[in-house]
């Protein structure tokens, strides 16, 4: 294994890990809610007048933080190599893979982990592994 | 409920402070930290350690 020291960020990623479990520990003391964006996001579709507003609020705030980090410092370069299709098609598998996980990396990886459900230390394990064998077979197999 | 709703935004929006910070916004970085086989970036490792 060859580790990319060039790119290894190793403060800023712990702090910004501190912050995301910051976020959902607040969203589940606060709110009383898993902070699962996938969920928020994909149950907001058909949900209920009542069940709406907060969803709202909250992406609303997430959409903010680009903004709001951009007056402390220059925004990180957003890379992607892929075209619109294989975008379009991996968007669509995120879509419903998460729906039949009952969640996604916010849900399952931090929150759930955090409260130690077995149910998504399972789902976390499936997809952070279905991550690396796909990226192996597409990066070093098929290439 | 006034309050509600400032604690969802303040959630929304220091989640995805982190998730800048983290480096987790920018595709080739998370895609760097799946190669295993290749140049591997171990970062978001930290990030789910840290929390």
């Amino acid at each position: 294994m060859n580790i990319d020291w060039a790119n290894f960020t190793p403060w800023t990623s712990t702090a910004g890990g501190l912050l995301i479990g910051v976020a959902s520990a607040m969203f589940i003391l606060l709110n009383g809610r898993v902070l699962g964006i996938s969920s928020i996001v994909g149950e907001g579709i058909r949900s209920k007048k009542g069940d709406r507003l907060w969803r709202v609020t909250f992406i609303a705030g997430l959409l903010m933080a680009p903004l709001l980090f951009s007056f402390v410092s220059p925004l990180p370069p957003v890379e992607v190599q892929a075209d619109w299709k294989i975008l379009l098609v991996g968007g669509l598998a995120v879509g419903v893979g998460t729906r039949y996980g009952a969640g996604c990396t916010s849900g399952h990886g931090v929150c759930g982990l955090s409260r130690l459900s077995v149910r998504s230390l399972i789902a976390t394990l499936c997809f952070m592994s279905a991550g690396f064998v796909t990226v192996f077979l597409v990066r070093h197999v098929f290439n | 409920m006034f309050k509600q709703r400032i604690s969802e935004f303040l959630a929304g929006l220091i989640f995805g402070l982190g998730l800048i910070l983290a480096g987790m916004v920018n595709p080739e970085k998370v895609l760097a930290f799946l190669d295993l086989g290749g140049n591997w970036d171990p970062s978001l490792a930290l990030v789910v350690d840290s929390k």
